[in-house]
């Protein structure tokens, strides 16, 4: 029941307009309802969703990485020029975003993962990578942060409110006025969308029919971050309509100029899909079954987290009554150790498997040794998605809900920590897990690769935490953005040389 | 220019994480029918069959299937192939199982319900894998092989551990097959082999001790035990071994006649066995 002293307090304070998520969720259903068209109407596998993935993410750690050396200094030499900085941004996603697509679709085209018909696939999947997940996704947390933060009222409250009505003014408009700006938002989002679809698009073309000239159109649509320093020298209809213009103009250039290569191999892209393994359902199977075997798990991964909430809620009370850290801070840190463990069911489900012949019969039918691995991958992806979706959803609701501050920082730890370090050491442990069964004599239960796997993915998220307590306050999050990529590309790696080089007999059973 | 064959093999090599199980083999099948892999135990039957399927990959020689090297997913996607596994993921029941394949394999739902019929599978469908007996197990594992029409089916021991009833149903869908596809049907079981097989791959020591027809090997006799309810002169013509008198005749065709022969003399006949087979002269 709130006092007349918090009521007092609310009249200052205000809270941002709901209709600001509007935005994220609109596009979200975009990017989604793209994705889920191309792949029912026209074609998109789920290699091209998991390679353009791989591509986008490893561009945007790299991009983070080398902002977070280069950009200060930068900024502070040129007096933030525009002009120096355009060229600074609009490089950096020439090279690293687009230079990374066509890379990997060139690399998935040598191994004949994708061909030209699954070019607008993969546009349509770096779309959705960086517009319905990333920007989207971080925008929807960072709504939801400030609208529960300032609901809470009290000092933290307070603090928040004086610091967004200075950065972010806007947040505090009027609804008719609010909804304009979401407008723009959404429409910059479509500009993106186009745009990454257009260089996706090329990359793949460029990579099948080996001609560098595709690869020259797709790599200047990346010099469009050139024009984000000059942001402010324009008004936003303008601005957001000189992107929406260029954007337009990606997707004519990239469709009309590789009309005469459609025309002319037309059966490449209307050719039918070879009869071959299902992976989609492949991969649904292996979530439904790693879900039943791990059932346990899952639960043990997801209830852990909602105990140790409600401690933390009671503790956390308890504690700032004294004066001590809140442990609502740490929660996100400790969350990935409960996640990990949830998803250990894929790589039981990879055991049982191997040991029934299973494998046997699916190389013997044509499944790559890659695939057998990049099924457990992604069942271990969506298993740590649920099991990270209700602890979270959960756990931020029930602190909220006990009135205790939910910080900015407790949200930055969720979204750049928590999450990444959760997927990362759950793949990882995934992966370790299924290579060391692989090359070690078999043994059941918890001495077994399978059993003890999961320490070795518990390992590195708690050398994360002992590394970010070494670094001080802003170090955290590079460590965790360091230890989740240098884990992705281990995965990534081992699954490439296990592809070449495992001997196939290791996948037969012993029986 | 003339097709590939179904099946080549030219000096092939295979094995185990380096070690030799099989040396020098070449054959090529270039008819369909069903050929029977024979071997004593360790001889490289699973091994053959496994190289073939495209799951090991030769250390020396070439493998072709349809003129596609068998390492190749295209070549791989030709072939249907049984293990004496069940090979049927845990927990799963029957239908799930059978619709698991149809699924690594490109099908649909359509080829696991006509599988569940072509098979009189419709009872055991809702079942827990775990829960049918050996001869169900095998009969469901055997389904897969129907789900999709390939050109080459290698199938290892079938037939093991099966009541002669579910064998006998199982060679019989098997004989079907072979009419227009290949089949590599491996067993030690000698007897199953000549009532299943139109040609013989003898494997022995990890070479190739055979590749022929089966009608066309020849041993100088054949044997038959006769088992009498009682005593009788008459079996004096044969040597005794244990409960049975041994006859050596020139050929099976002759035992109607030795039959014939016994009971005109008055003989009462309880059992009358092959004692030796042919086949088994390969491993001599």
């Amino acid at each position: 029941m709130r006092t007349s002293a918090c009521r007092a307090e609310l009249a200052t304070i205000q809270n941002i307009d709901p209709v600001f998520f509007l935005g994220p969720v609109v596009v979200v259903l975009l990017s989604a309802g793209l994705v889920f068209y191309w792949n029912r109407r026209r074609r998109l596998t789920v290699w091209a969703l998991f390679l353009s993935a791989v591509a986008y993410f490893v561009a945007i750690g790299a991009k983070a990485a080398f902002q977070a050396v280069t950009y200060v200094p930068l900024d502070t030499a040129v007096g933030g020029n525009p002009w120096a900085l355009g060229p600074y941004f609009g490089l950096q996603t020439v090279f690293l975003e687009v230079g990374l697509a066509y890379l990997v679709a060139r690399y998935s085209v040598s191994h004949s993962i994708l061909r030209a018909n699954d070019a607008e696939g993969y546009g349509i999947s770096l779309a959705l990578w960086e517009n319905g997940v990333f920007v989207a996704g971080l925008a929807a947390l960072e709504y939801a942060i400030y609208f529960f933060t300032l609901s809470g009222g009290g000092t933290v409250a307070q603090q928040e409110y004086t610091a967004l009505i200075k950065a972010a003014p806007s947040l505090f408009d009027k609804p008719t006025a609010a909804l304009q700006l979401v407008g723009y938002q959404v429409l910059e989002r479509v500009s993106s969308t186009l745009i990454h679809f257009s260089w996706g698009y090329l990359c793949v073309l460029a990579a099948v029919f080996k001609n560098r000239r595709y690869l020259l159109l797709a790599l200047p649509w990346g010099l469009v971050d050139f024009l984000a320093p000059f942001g402010p020298s324009f008004s936003l209809p303008v601005f957001e309509g000189i992107i929406f213009t260029l954007a337009l103009a990606s997707v004519a250039v990239a469709l009309a100029s590789t009309r005469g290569e459609t025309r002319a191999k037309s059966t490449d892209f209307s050719a039918p899909q070879p009869d071959g393994a299902n992976l989609r359902l492949l991969f649904a199977v292996a979530f439904r079954r790693a879900l039943n075997f791990g059932k346990v798990y899952v639960v043990i991964g997801t209830v852990l987290p909602l105990l140790f909430t409600v401690e933390v809620a009671e503790a956390g009370k308890a504690a700032a009554g004294a004066g001590g850290p809140a442990l609502v801070d740490i929660y996100p840190l400790i969350l990935p150790v409960f996640v990990v463990l949830g998803s250990t069911g894929a790589l039981m489900v990879f055991g049982s498997d191997r040991d029934k012949g299973v494998f046997e019969y699916m190389l013997a039918y044509g499944v790559d040794v890659s695939q057998i691995f990049l099924s457990t991958v992604v069942a271990t992806v969506g298993l740590v998605t649920l099991v990270l979706g209700v602890a979270l959803v959960v756990s931020v609701a029930s602190i909220a809900a006990a009135g205790l501050p939910l910080s900015v920082t407790v949200g930055e730890l969720i979204l750049f920590y928590t999450i990444p370090l959760s997927y990362a050491s759950a793949m990882f442990m995934s992966m370790i897990g299924m290579i060391w069964s692989q090359l070690t004599a078999r043994r059941p239960g918890v001495n077994s690769p399978v059993g003890i796997a999961p320490i070795v993915g518990i390992a590195p998220v708690l050398a994360a935490l002992i590394l970010a307590e070494s670094s001080g306050p802003g170090g955290i999050l590079y460590v965790a953005g360091g230890a989740s990529a240098a884990m992705v590309c281990a995965v990534v790696l081992m699954a490439w040389v296990a592809n070449k080089k495992m001997q196939r007999e290791r996948f037969l059973s012993n029986a | 220019m003339a097709p590939a064959p179904p099946i080549l093999v030219q000096d092939v090599a295979s094995g185990y994480y380096g070690k030799k199980v099989l040396d020098g083999i070449s054959f090529e099948v270039s008819e369909p029918g069903v050929y029977v892999v024979l071997g004593p135990n360790g001889a490289g039957k699973t091994t053959l069959l496994r190289t073939l399927a495209g799951i090991l990959r030769p250390y020396s020689g070439r493998v072709e299937i349809n003129g596609i090297p068998s390492q190749e997913k295209e070549a791989r996607m030709q072939i249907d192939y049984i293990t004496h596994l069940d090979g049927i993921p845990e927990g799963m029941k029957v239908e799930d199982g059978l619709r698991f394949y149809a699924d690594v394999e490109g099908g649909g739902e359509e080829d696991v319900r006509r599988v569940i019929k072509l098979l009189d599978l419709e009872e055991l469908a809702k079942l827990r894998f775990t829960q049918l007996s050996q001869g169900q197990k095998k009969r469901v594992s055997v389904a897969r092989i129907f789900l999709r029409e390939k050109s080459v089916y290698l199938l290892d021991e079938p037939t093991s551990n099966l009541d002669p009833k579910v064998a006998k149903e199982i060679r019989e869908l098997v004989l079907q097959l072979s009419k227009d596809k290949v089949v590599l049907y491996s067993s030690h079981n000698l007897f199953e082999a000549r009532e299943i097989g139109s040609r013989v791959i003898a494997v022995k020591g990890g070479k190739l001790a055979l590749f022929g027809r089966i009608d066309e090997i020849r041993t100088e006799t054949y044997t038959v035990g006769v088992r009498p309810l009682e005593l009788s002169p008459a079996l004096g013509q044969g040597r005794k071994e244990g409960d049975y008198y041994l006859f050596d005749l020139r050929s099976p065709e002759d035992v109607p006649g030795l039959i014939a022969s016994l009971t005109s003399s008055g003989v009462r006949i309880r059992e009358v066995r092959e004692m030796q087979n042919p086949l088994e002269e390969l491993f001599k």
